[in-house]
């Protein structure tokens, strides 16, 4: 068994440094351009070189995608851009177009990863890649435990898998609902998620088809936890997480369970125990139910999410830490919390620890009674130490059943 | 610029011969998004007599192939080498993969839908024998224009019949039915949304979702031939024999002195067809 590199997203400079403080081993991100995030924050040259800087001083790595479906149009700016980040130091970039790995071929020595939007499924298409010098595959989602396993023993080559967030409801780059429902082009990072939608069914005669909720076609999200052991078993390169778009609170605690779970597999894979308490503290940060789907070669009604689009807004995260000192936290509110709330801390390199909000004061020391403005200042003496960047959350009930 | 046909059925083959230059058939269990597929033994058969009649004979391999799928293509390849047909349309690249291990001489035609949108990728393929490109049905006539320029690629393009949007393994109306223990006929449904409707079907290889309206190309087309591209694709999915024949007419007939007259009739065959994206570009930065 080999160890996994967790690759986490980064939305923008915060997340990049959330992910990797929380465990990721490598992080992906979009530069303003030619990436399938459009209107994320994405990055800008300056901040990427940032990004890399950070990620390298920890032996840690950054891959930018490049992953958009090229008209001729951008084919020209696209030159340049690849040589800004290869002179930056970016370790990898993610493609989907061959024209960028041509381009980047001929102008560069970037590595290359091909994206999950060229859909490789199977031996003969990784083979035929890896012929073109790509050093890793994104796999596409539809592949099941046993497809993984084939593609792994016919080519020596990285392979990457999703490992959790939100999935599409197509084969990834055959889906342009977006394109015609809405003009927004769904290759080219503006997609609008049609897939979400609810929709009248209709038979043939013109008779509607109607059950309690509406048709749709959205998927819940993936959740390899259940499988991780057997993930890594299979010797899948890199594990990755979805989510570019994400809050800093989703990042920090998808990274954070994962990598409490890969070290205490790879730690200990004989004696390793499935923990419902990290499944928990998941399905408690999504908006989406979560299942495993195709590896374990299910894709049927169960995986569909059919809630006429009530996905529930999570309140669980209350804070950023920024400092620490004298035994008192100083930290960014982020949700409504109140002295009397029984709280949890959780960060990189700690124990999560709760306890109750006994007093706190604002910045210019006023005791307060209710933390209630968007990223008010508030401190307070906490049980234990903490590190910049460890968050405040609700403290997760141990007997409730789970949110979703 | 010769007419490429989708049929929908092997009548229509035979019965509108004389109105089409080329033929492009789905294999069972190998193409999606045709109207209607073939056996290797329809293929026997059929191969002989286009070769007889003199029509370009393309075959669609386009589905995404799992490794399940690998040996019935290898088989498929194996077969459609003995009868040199003029291109295999490809959107898994494994038939890329399988064509360059067993050096099979048909040529390929990358037809990845909605991928097929720039130049520089089809001079990338045609170095691996993708010698044709069947482009995305989402670019406008000035792209595709400016690929013909800068590829030597034969372009097989979307003149006319609804566009495919969405292709899924999953089994969405079955999935929907048994969530809520409906029950419904197979075959093709509608999703309907803002008073547009859009053909679904879902079947052994998954679901796939087209476009509400037809597209119509017949001014387009005209601005094509000027310009030698070398193929326009007519697909008959959804559209009755009859239709068919007179489409196919119109588009025979067609010329810069009639195009006026020929619009309004198509159009009286067609109400709800459109243009498309031929003259608008999609967006995909909002903010």
């Amino acid at each position: 068994m080999k160890k996994p590199e967790l690759l986490a997203p980064a939305g923008d400079l915060e997340r990049l440094k959330i992910a990797l403080l929380y465990g990721a081993d490598a992080v992906y991100l979009g530069g303003a351009l030619f990436g399938l995030r459009a209107n994320a924050t994405n990055f800008t040259i300056e901040e990427i070189e940032e990004g890399v800087q950070f990620a390298h001083q920890f032996h840690k790595k950054v891959y930018v995608t490049v992953n958009i479906v090229l008209h001729n149009k951008e084919i020209a700016h696209l030159i340049e851009y690849l040589k800004k980040l290869d002179q930056i130091g970016v370790d990898a970039i993610i493609i989907s177009d061959p024209s960028v790995l041509t381009l980047a071929r001929e102008h560069t020595k970037l590595e290359i990863h091909l994206s999950t939007q060229q859909s490789t499924l199977n031996h003969q298409a990784v083979a035929f890649w890896k012929k073109q010098g790509v050093t890793r595959i994104v796999l596409g989602r539809e592949v099941t435990k046993e497809e993984i396993q084939t593609i792994i023993e016919n080519v020596d080559i990285e392979i990457e898998c999703f490992t959790h967030g939100a999935m599409c409801a197509s084969y990834s780059g055959r889906c342009v609902l977006s394109n015609f429902l809405t003009e927004r082009d769904a290759n080219r990072g503006g997609c609008s998620q049609i897939c979400r939608w609810d929709f009248q069914l209709l038979d043939q005669t013109g008779e509607e088809i109607h059950g309690e909720k509406n048709f749709t076609f959205c998927s819940k999200d993936l959740s390899m936890l259940p499988v991780l052991k057997q993930m890594m078993e299979l010797d899948i390169t890199s594990f990755k997480i979805e989510g570019r778009m994400r809050s800093i609170y989703y990042i920090a605690s998808v990274v954070d369970i994962y990598r409490r779970t890969i070290d205490e597999i790879w730690n200990n894979p004989d004696s390793y125990a499935y923990n419902m308490a990290y499944e928990k503290t998941l399905r408690r940060c999504a908006n989406r139910d979560s299942v495993v789907q195709f590896f374990s070669g299910v894709f049927d009604h169960t995986c569909n999410y059919y809630n006429n689009r009530e996905e529930i807004s999570n309140q669980d995260f209350l804070g950023l830490v920024h400092t620490y000192e004298n035994e008192i936290a100083t930290i960014e509110q982020r949700n409504h919390f109140k002295i009397g709330d029984e709280v949890e801390f959780f960060g990189p390199g700690m124990e999560p620890f709760s306890m109750k909000i006994k007093e706190m004061e604002d910045e210019a020391g006023n005791p307060l009674e209710v933390a209630r403005h968007a990223q008010q200042i508030v401190r307070f003496k906490t049980e234990k130490p903490l590190k910049p960047f460890a968050m405040m959350r609700i403290k997760i009930p141990v007997d409730k059943p789970a949110n979703l | 610029m010769k007419i490429l046909l989708k049929p929908n059925s092997i009548n229509m083959i035979k019965n509108l011969e004389n109105y089409y230059d080329g033929i492009l058939l789905g294999v069972n269990n190998l193409a999606v998004n045709v109207p209607f597929t073939v056996s290797l033994e329809d293929l026997s058969h059929l191969i002989p007599y286009f070769k007889e009649k003199k029509k370009d004979i393309f075959i669609a391999l386009n589905k995404n192939m799992h490794e399940e799928d690998l040996i019935l293509l290898e088989q498929t390849m194996a077969f459609l080498e003995s009868y040199q047909v003029t291109g295999i349309c490809y959107y898994d690249i494994a038939v890329v993969s399988i064509k360059e291990e067993k050096r099979y001489q048909p040529p390929l035609v990358w037809a990845q839908e909605h991928l097929t949108t720039n130049y520089v990728t089809c001079n990338f393929w045609r170095q691996f024998g993708a010698t044709f490109t069947l482009v995305s049905g989402e670019i406008t006539v000035r792209e595709i224009l400016e690929i013909a320029k800068h590829t030597e690629n034969q372009l097989l393009v979307p003149i006319f019949g609804y566009l495919p949007m969405f292709m899924s393994k999953r089994h969405l109306i079955k999935n929907y039915t048994e969530e809520f223990r409906l029950t419904t006929t197979n075959g093709i449904h509608f999703m309907k949304k803002q008073e547009k409707k859009y053909p679904i079907i879902d079947h052994e290889c998954g679901t796939e979702v087209y476009s509400a309206e037809p597209l119509i190309g017949l001014r387009e087309y005209l601005e094509f031939q000027n310009q030698q591209i070398a193929y326009g694709l007519i697909d008959s999915f959804l559209l009755e024999e009859d239709l068919m024949k007179q489409v196919l007419e119109i588009f025979k007939t067609v010329n810069s002195t009639n195009i006026e007259e020929k619009e309004m009739e198509i159009k009286a065959l067609i109400p709800n067809g459109s243009p498309h994206f031929y003259h608008r570009e999609t967006i995909y930065k909002v903010k």
